[in-house]
């Protein structure tokens, strides 16, 4: 599914399959100056926010059912730097998980915020790519769709949005 | 689980509003551009409106806030795609043969075979792309199927690389034969001989005649001993970890989540 009839303009679409979103300073409208004196930046990769919370961005799949393809969000999650620390401590096999949180909503789901994840980082893998979500630990609308995945139907419906109002406010 | 230490922030805000109207940016997180000047140079070249800014793996991206230069699309959310050109200059610029599906690319190009050069894409579809034709105006994921060495001659099964019919839907345990290598079109994971396929799902099938690699990752991750240096992830978190608890050491936390 890689382009969809748009019933706005009667043209075709792509399908965008990865949704990124913006850095963290942006989402938390914090400029520069207090962004550093708050925020310490690890590689830029995690960041130790207030020298209580850890965020990292991961990936989240939604499989489109029928189609064995993905939507893939990239997301913001926070995590407790003890769990992080302990995590560290036996790193034994190729893969490794920590539970964490949705730090913001996203995109077409409100209210996701502080949803319960579980997030896995693939050791072995040569570059150092998002980790992935491998667990939505929540009976809402989210978490639904990421074990059951989504329709066709649905991710059209996004599609438009996406290509037609990308200013509509699509998180809340 | 206690209250988002940045909420009392941006109380005003709701997260994703600030700063745009278009809440998702445009992004090429695998972008490989190695300094900020050729970054620019090449924003200059393909009249791109775009910011700056270092990524995580070391490199530039030139990010976007909405839909200028050539970018259609209007502001919604893909990475654009400039890819195509970075991964020609990546492979072609090493002596050694680029690796062989590298699956991760978003991209928008209408000029990829300029140079001359060769690479093969697969579209998320299954179609295939052989130079000279052009992408066009698409977004969407992309196989790159570098070519091991020199030029392409003839078809693609003459170079021993797979073709659109060798793309296989798999049924799990499936185990790839000798001397094969299956990539999963949707996650871009390998599975090299006698690798059992986890899933349902479509793969490409490279032919048996294919210079593999020497040496079979899955080995070589197990015979360098699972936490060798060669995991960067691991690396990255063990680092991490020291330096938080250094930090935690200086400022005991008080709550959780």
């Amino acid at each position: 599914m890689m382009e969809f009839d748009c019933t706005i303009c009667g043209k075709k679409h792509d399908v965008f399959t990865r949704i990124t979103l913006p850095e963290l300073n942006v989402l938390i409208g914090m400029n520069e100056q207090e962004f550093e004196t708050r925020v310490q930046v690890f590689k830029d990769k995690f960041y130790f926010v207030n020298t209580k919370q850890v965020f990292f961005k991961a990936d989240l799949k939604i499989q489109i059912k029928t189609l064995e393809q993905y939507i893939r969000f990239e997301v913001w999650v926070k995590i407790n730097p003890i769990d992080f620390i302990k995590m560290a401590e036996k790193l034994d096999g190729i893969d490794s998980s920590i539970n964490g949180v949705l730090a913001f909503n996203i995109p077409f789901y409100k209210d996701t915020k502080g949803t319960n994840l579980n997030i896995r980082f693939k050791l072995n893998e040569k570059s150092i790519k998002n980790p992935s979500i491998a667990g939505v630990e929540s009976d809402n609308p989210l978490g639904v769709d990421f074990r059951d995945g989504i329709s066709e139907k649905k991710v059209v419906e996004w599609m438009k949005i996406l290509h037609h109002f990308p200013s509509e406010n699509i998180f809340n | 689980m206690s209250v988002d230490p940045l909420a009392d922030l941006a109380r005003h805000l709701t997260p994703y509003r600030y700063g745009f109207n278009n809440p998702i940016s445009f992004t090429d997180p695998n972008g490989l551009f190695e300094s900020r000047r050729e970054a620019r140079r090449f924003r200059r070249e393909n009249n791109i409106r775009g910011r700056i800014r270092r990524n995580g793996e070391g490199g530039f991206d030139i990010r976007f806030r909405g839909s200028d230069g050539y970018v259609t699309n209007t502001g919604s959310a893909i990475e654009y795609g400039v890819t195509a050109k970075r991964i020609a200059k990546r492979d072609y610029s090493r002596s050694r043969a680029p690796e062989i599906g590298t699956w991760e690319y978003d991209m928008y190009t209408s000029s990829m075979r300029e140079d001359g050069r060769y690479d093969w894409y697969y579209r998320g579809s299954g179609e295939q792309y052989i130079p000279p034709r052009n992408i066009g105006e698409a977004f969407g994921r992309w196989l790159d199927v570098g070519m091991p060495s020199g030029p392409l001659k003839g078809t693609p099964a003459a170079n021993n690389v797979a073709k659109v019919d060798d793309v296989v839907q798999s049924v799990p345990t499936t185990q790839v034969p000798d001397d094969q290598l299956w990539i999963d079109f949707l996650s871009g994971e390998k599975y090299w001989p006698g690798d059992v396929i986890p899933e349902k799902g479509k793969y490409l099938k490279f032919l048996k005649d294919y210079p593999l690699p020497d040496v079979n990752p899955s080995t070589l991750s197990t015979s360098k001993g699972i936490g060798g240096t060669d995991d960067p992830w691991r690396k990255l978190i063990e680092d991490y970890a020291k330096w938080l608890n250094n930090q935690i050491k200086d400022n005991p936390l008080d709550g959780g989540l």
